[in-house]
């Protein structure tokens, strides 16, 4: 699967409550944001990701590909 | 009447809904329904109408004066734009608007879900709301409106010009419009913000700005929006929300004002913090505590309050939350405990967890927000029972038969076997009622080898093939399903080969293979008495029944025809099926017809047109028997204009395509314009539909019925060469049927040929020869009086006479005497005396015959005057654009596009568009 590692930060600090909605991603917490972090492997899942964010509520800030899961603070 | 359109698609006219509300309009349609399936009907009305009401929000129902200035503004105009994230308070603004002041007309609500991505679907939801709101008088064209699946533009403007005609206006609120993401769906929306009429005031309620051209509606005005800026609480809509909440301790302005600033005015998140503030001790510690954390909102209050609830309320919730909607019972079933119904209540009144929904508010809803939360937190906590309560509500659902339900959760619960097991026990009675879109959904959602593999589910598929208009897959599909039947078990096998036959004489039907239509639905009837099928025997019986009997009309069977359509006429009416039943009754009139029985024919007739009235049906398709068989009727009992409006609305209900009622309505035409005198353009009626169906195979009394009409007109054109080339074909063909051998008959009689008329006419009075179309006895015992009388044998004319006589009084038949011209007239006035017993009859035949010896043939004529409308029309024709392409450029629906056309070509006297151009412009109207 040529997936791509995407880092997609929503504002607010998410606890591991959080983990399930986001299966396959990491959540990285830091400065009032979080970074989900993971493998995206397309655009559908991309978008399955976002539309997650937006059902729970959560306010997006960014959504990049990251070439690799650096540091865990965004 | 049943098409070539298969069973299926013929049930899917009426059937809109698939999931949650299963099938509303054949169920309004349906009297007598057994007990059991009642129960499960309610339930299923129960989870319906949810949707067509706002719901109750006890909790948080602050009036909020300034948005309502904004709604208020918005609904002056054409549309409101409510834009908002979730958990915004878009929902509960609406529906407190709509009690609290008065929008200005009667609110029709809408809650959408993902599940109405169908157009069919969405659109039956739209009209009854509507319908439901009280702006809808009962006598609106808008009642008994019914989007087709896949809804054509025909039925948009059906929408729009019944919304033109409504007394007041009416605000149609759609919550949830972000769950629409279907193209043909979102472009009817595009269609009805572009032509909506002045009454329509339309409130958008969605988390992302719909795919809707809103640009020209800002600018021009008539777009009002409400954003997530407008719907946050101030502060001073704060205190006022937590005042309407239960054990709140009193907080600070300064308080109130962090609280704010911290939710951001956020309406799911002060919810939240009024749940976690009830019965606090030190409010203001809490508030000091929750602005200084750096948590997102949801998560820092959700953890809060499912911390601070008692075990037994935290394990309520996190069990009964895994589905959208339930009732006591239901939460019951769940929390394997008691008490669910108090406890729903308690949630609903004290905190405001759940809202009470739909008209009887005995069903509850978690918020959505506040749902996914919950949905995560006990799949952290609890993983391995996320499956175990997904298999308790399939199992809930299926013992209430909401089978579609039932399907989806065992979907959830990943059970795919089991779902799959479901479907297989359930889909057929899906597919009869017309849920086989609902079905294709489900059996999409499971892994495709589980599909491939099991010959029930592929036979599933190859139902929706059938109903989508896909032959060639179905019949790929039927194929691949039966060579794997043999996995079946023993007990299963029995319903498998029932279901087979029954798809496959759908399929016959929708391709046009009669023969294999009466083959296959035989054999499904002999199979059925054998194959219990779920409590829908009936169901099932009535359909291959009326599906067989149209076969057998169309073969020219119509003995086997009236069988089996007066079987399924009962089994129809027993069984409540009124879509059936109509089908039934439309079909037995043409049978009458066809055997020339006339009056039984306009019995028949009329009460299948009084039904189509009833039920908004006349231009279904299984309405077109119907209307052919009055067209007969009128034509032989010489009211040719009735006779060719009758003709047609057949023609329109009936549609294009290969199928016999193509033939049945072409020969009627010929032999009308023929009766008016234009004998060209009646050849020319004729050759258009053979052209038209070449390469199609049509059944095979029917096709020689087209073509010895075809060789009389010929021979009448002083085409003898065609005429008898014709007649050759036929003699090739196998034997006569009665009616090929009166129109012979006439022909020899045209040729001065008296004992081969004679012979012709002794082979069908005999009664041996099979029946065939047409077989009208008053004609045949007439046209054998003409021959016996150039045969010089008197005491047959009389008999023969007075027979015909005694028989066209009884079913007011005159047309045949006219089409026999001076040799009847003679008859007539010669042996007057002789036949005492039909004299006044007889008088009127001969003056009406005299008359229309009168009747002159003259090149292009307006029969009567083009109305506007027409005329309309009448431009578009010379054009390349297609029906469909000009009804779309006129805002019409295609059947009026094609009523106005058929209408022109009436009273151009003309059969085809390119004829009808010719005429209007010999006749200076183009």
């Amino acid at each position: 699967m040529g997936a791509t590692i995407y880092r997609i930060v929503v504002r607010g600090e998410l606890s591991q409550r959080y983990l399930p909605a986001f299966e396959g991603m990491t959540l990285a917490t830091g400065d009032g944001q979080t970074a989900i972090i993971g493998p995206v492997i397309d655009q559908a899942h991309l978008h399955g990701l976002l539309d997650r964010v937006g059902d729970l509520g959560l306010e997006l800030v960014s959504v990049n590909p990251a070439p690799v899961p650096a540091s865990p603070a965004p | 009447m049943a098409g070539p359109r298969s069973a299926a698609s013929a049930n899917r006219t009426i059937t809109v809904d698939a999931g949650a509300g299963q099938n509303r309009n054949a169920r309004r349609a349906r009297p007598n329904d057994r007990p059991g399936e009642q129960l499960a009907d309610e339930l299923g009305m129960a989870l319906l109408t949810t949707k067509l009401t706002p719901p109750r929000t006890s909790l948080g129902q602050v009036p909020r004066p300034r948005l309502y200035d904004l709604l208020h503004a918005g609904s002056q105009q054409l549309l409101t734009l409510v834009s908002a994230p979730a958990g915004a308070g878009k929902t509960t603004l609406l529906a407190s608007w709509g009690s609290s002041r008065r929008p200005p007309g009667p609110l029709a609500w809408l809650s959408l879900d993902a599940g109405d991505n169908e157009a069919g679907r969405f659109w039956a939801y739209v009209l009854a709301a509507l319908c439901q709101s009280g702006a809808v008088p009962s006598d609106s064209a808008l009642r008994g409106l019914t989007p087709h699946p896949g809804s054509d533009a025909g039925f948009l403007s059906l929408l729009v010009s019944g919304l033109a005609e409504l007394p007041t206006p009416v605000v149609l609120v759609l919550d949830d419009l972000q769950d629409i993401t279907d193209a043909s769906v979102l472009g009817g929306m595009e269609f009805l913000l572009r032509h909506a009429p002045p009454q329509l005031r339309l409130v958008l309620s969605t988390r992302v700005d719909p795919p809707l051209p809103l640009q020209r509606l800002r600018i021009s005005g008539q777009l009002v929006q409400v954003r997530a800026a407008d719907l946050a609480f101030t502060v001073a809509e704060v205190a006022q929300l937590l005042a309407t909440c239960e054990d709140q301790p009193r907080l600070s302005q300064d308080d109130l004002a962090l609280l704010q600033a911290r939710t951001e005015g956020w309406a799911a998140g002060l919810r939240l913090a009024a749940l976690s503030l009830a019965g606090q001790p030190d409010p203001h510690r809490f508030v000091t505590e929750f602005a200084g954390d750096d948590k997102s909102v949801a998560d820092y209050l959700t953890g809060e309050v499912l911390d601070r609830q008692p075990e037994e309320l935290r394990s309520f919730l996190l069990r009964t939350c895994i589905v959208d909607e339930l009732n006591g019972d239901l939460a019951d079933a769940l929390t394997g405990g008691h008490g669910g119904e108090s406890m729903l209540a308690r949630l609903e009144r004290a905190n405001g967890f759940v809202t009470a929904v739909g008209a009887r508010r005995s069903s509850y809803r978690y918020h959505r927000l506040f749902a996914e939360l919950l949905r995560y937190e006990l799949r952290r906590e609890a993983p391995g029972q996320v499956i175990r309560l997904h298999r308790r509500a399939a199992g809930w659902y299926a013992a209430r038969g909401l089978t579609v339900q039932a399907i989806q959760q065992a979907l959830m619960a990943k059970e795919w076997r089991h779902a799959a097991g479901l479907m297989a026990k359930h889909g057929p009675s899906l597919i009869l009622r017309g849920d086989a879109t609902a079905l294709h959904d489900l059996v999409g959602q499971l892994p495709a080898d589980l599909v491939q593999a099991d010959p029930e589910l592929v036979l599933l598929a190859a139902a929706d093939g059938i109903v989508r208009g896909d032959p060639e897959t179905a019949a790929a599909q039927l194929l691949a399903a039966s060579e794997r039947a043999a996995v079946l078990s023993e007990e299963r096998r029995g319903r498998f080969a029932l279901l087979l036959a029954i798809m496959n004489t759908a399929l016959a039907w929708q391709v046009g293979d009669l023969d294999r239509v009466l083959v296959s639905g035989e054999e499904a009837l002999a199979l059925q008495p054998r194959a219990g099928m779920d409590g829908r025997d009936d169901d099932a019986r009535a359909i291959i029944l009326t599906t067989v009997g149209g076969a057998a009309l169309w073969a020219g069977q119509l003995d086997r025809a009236e069988l089996h359509l007066r079987e399924g006429l009962a089994v129809a009416q027993g069984a409540g099926l009124t879509l059936q039943q109509f089908a039934c009754l439309s079909q037995l009139a043409l049978v009458h017809a066809m055997r020339g029985e006339l009056s039984e024919a306009l019995r028949w007739g009329t009460n299948a047109a009084e039904m189509a009235a009833e039920q908004d049906w006349s231009s279904s398709v299984q309405a077109a028997g119907g209307c052919l068989a009055l067209a007969w009727v009128c034509y032989y009992r010489d009211d040719l204009g009735e006779a060719s409006r009758y003709a047609d609305q057949a023609a329109v209900a009936s549609g294009l395509g290969r199928q016999p009622m193509t033939i049945g309505v072409a020969i009627l035409r010929a032999r009308l314009q023929r009766a008016r005198g234009d004998l060209a353009g009646s050849l020319n009626a004729l050759a258009t539909v053979r052209r038209d169906l070449a390469g199609w195979k049509p059944p095979r009394y029917l096709w020689r019925w087209l073509l010895v009409t075809e060789a009389e007109l010929r021979s009448a054109a002083g085409q003898p060469q065609s005429a008898s080339a014709i007649r050759k074909s036929l003699d090739e063909g196998g034997p006569l049927s009665g009616g090929e051998a009166v129109v012979l008959a006439r022909l020899h009689l045209a040729e001065s040929d008296p004992a081969a008329a004679a012979a012709m006419l002794a082979f069908c009075l005999d009664g041996d020869a099979p029946g065939g179309f047409l077989m009208v006895p008053a004609e045949a015992w007439l046209l054998d009086a003409i021959a016996s009388d150039v045969l010089a044998d008197h005491d047959r004319v009389a008999t023969s006479l007075e027979r015909a006589l005694s028989l066209a009084e009884q079913g007011g038949l005159r047309r045949s005497f006219l089409d026999a011209g001076a040799p009847a007239r003679s008859l007539l006035a010669r042996y007057r005396q002789r036949v005492p017993t039909s004299w006044s009859y007889l008088d009127e035949l001969l003056q009406a015959s005299a008359e229309a010896a009168q009747v002159t043939v003259s090149p292009p004529r307006l029969i009567e005057q083009l109305t506007e409308r027409e005329h309309t029309v009448l431009r578009y024709l010379p054009s390349l654009m297609t029906y469909e392409e000009i009804a779309s450029d006129l805002y019409v629906s295609l059947n009026t596009v094609k009523t106005h056309a058929y209408g022109i070509f009436r009273k151009l006297g003309v059969t085809g568009r390119r004829q009808a151009v010719r005429s209007a412009r010999e006749l200076h109207l183009l």
